[in-house]
């Protein structure tokens, strides 16, 4: 023993309660939940590259049919385009060889097909959230101005929340939120939101988290994107403590990293805590509703 | 299991989740519950660290033992979950009675869990004092690691230290004088 520490510091060298409190139990039962977080990671990795596959083979059929029209077709221009197909707008195809438009438009019978399925795959739900009211500002031709969906979440089985991102004509990336509702049968886009913030290194000043807060219906929610490469979980409070969520951290193949919450009820004002991954608070902010 | 085994890793494996948890599940346990004197708070912290670890396991860079890592994790979710408690019970309704109802039923299970009667003056100190005591006296850390671990100078480290020994050779004289035969 070191001599200079009291005598009774030998009385804490034991464990300071009678009974083991580390359970196998509970080991166990942190390990089911560490396996189940692993199966949602990898199950996400899983579906964003079947989403990719899914929309560009849609891509390349729209090209095979609008081929295959045009070899039987001998009417040129603009009547070429009918709705109902994956076919584009002969003018198109001839000013600007092999441009291959790169969002599928899809005729109102298949956007309804698409609403009318319960679970509509991931790669449905990008398509849809680009059908509702195309920006007629953005180019079309320009792959990277599309939406690109992030994740979903749904609130009950009645809403589904759809997060995406796009960079616009401006060099702002802009986060969106579409909001869908089931009902009679089918689901309808009720309200959407978004924010733009300018892409780029050095283009936010010293912020290290960029955070977006709405309010859809009665459903509040925070998006945004970490700037400060130290944070890895984000931390949402409400003023009496009683509601803490944690965010979902999504890495984007853009380079930057993206967040959304979705809170369980309305409040006053939510609290945003970014830590790192020791649980250090490095940025802190409350929003109000 | 030590940090040079770590500190490469950019993903966990559930066998070296189970050796971490087998090594030291108790410690983060036993220092979960030193700092809020609650069980079922220590265990929820307690899994809260590990998922943190299995997680985020890429964040740790050998700059400290893994024991010290561990410990520092611990306390920065206790005191994000102290003082959620603490709005807790301070923002509920019929607020002084539940506060009396919790201390008492603390006391009671140390009264009745605590290894010794050191341990039990232990729970005592205010939580400044005790984390400090607890990783010097039971973690046997040395003063920069104590200081790594609390995010304070090392000097606030030897006079909360010094404070706690005082408090604590009082308190266990207190409890001798009482105990003595008459």
């Amino acid at each position: 023993m070191n001599r200079s520490n009291p005598y009774w510091y030998e009385e804490l060298q034991g464990n300071p309660l009678n009974r083991t409190t580390f359970t196998d139990q509970l080991a166990a039962q942190i390990k089911d939940k560490a396996m189940a977080s692993t199966a949602q990671v990898r199950s996400r990795k899983v579906l964003r590259p079947l989403a990719v596959s899914s929309i560009s083979l849609l891509c390349l059929l729209g090209l095979m049919l609008f081929i295959i029209d045009k070899a039987s077709n001998s009417r040129g221009g603009a009547e070429t385009y009918m709705a109902g197909s994956l076919e584009q707008p002969a003018q198109l195809a001839e000013s600007a060889e092999g441009a291959i438009p790169v969002i599928p438009v899809l005729s109102d019978e298949e956007v309804n097909v698409l609403l009318s399925k319960k679970s509509p795959a991931d790669s449905e739900w990008e398509q849809l959230i680009n059908q509702a009211y195309p920006d007629p500002n953005m180019d079309q031709a320009v792959p990277e101005n599309k939406k690109e969906m992030l994740d979903k979440e749904s609130v009950g089985d009645e809403i589904m929340l759809i997060f995406s991102k796009k960079r616009d004509q401006y060099h702002r990336i802009s986060m969106g939120v579409d909001y869908y509702e089931w009902g009679s049968q089918k689901w309808g886009r009720q309200q959407s939101s978004s924010y733009a913030f300018p892409e780029g290194p050095g283009q936010m000043g010293a912020k290290s988290l960029i955070t977006a807060w709405f309010r859809l219906d009665t459903v509040p929610l925070f998006c945004g994107a970490i700037i400060d490469s130290r944070i890895s979980q984000i931390r949402i409070t409400n003023k009496e403590h009683n509601i803490q969520q944690m965010a979902k951290i999504i890495p984007g193949k853009d380079g930057y990293t993206y967040w959304f919450a979705v809170l369980p009820q309305q409040e006053d004002a939510y609290t945003v805590a970014a830590m790192d991954a020791e649980g250090e608070v490095i940025v802190k902010g409350t929003y109000y509703f | 299991m030590n940090s040079d085994s770590l500190k490469y890793l950019t993903e966990m494996d559930p066998f070296t989740l189970d050796e971490l948890m087998k090594q030291y599940g108790q410690e983060v346990w036993n220092f979960a519950f030193f700092l809020t004197k609650n069980s079922s708070m220590a265990d929820d912290i307690t899994q809260d660290v590990f998922l943190q670890v299995y997680r985020h396991i890429s964040s740790f860079r050998g700059e400290a033992s893994v024991k010290t890592w561990l410990l520092r994790i611990t306390r920065n979710i206790s005191c994000n979950y102290r003082n959620t408690a603490f709005f807790r019970k301070v923002l509920l309704v019929d607020t002084a009675v539940s506060k009396e109802y919790s201390r008492s039923a603390e006391q009671s299970f140390l009264e009745k869990e605590a290894a010794n009667h050191v341990w039990k003056q232990v729970f005592n100190l205010p939580v400044k004092f005790r984390e400090v005591l607890v990783l010097h006296a039971k973690y046997q850390l040395s003063i920069s690691d104590i200081a790594h671990i609390l995010k304070i100078p090392e000097g606030t480290v030897k006079s909360r230290l010094f404070g706690a020994r005082k408090r604590m050779s009082a308190l266990l004289k207190e409890e001798s004088l009482i105990n003595e035969p008459i």
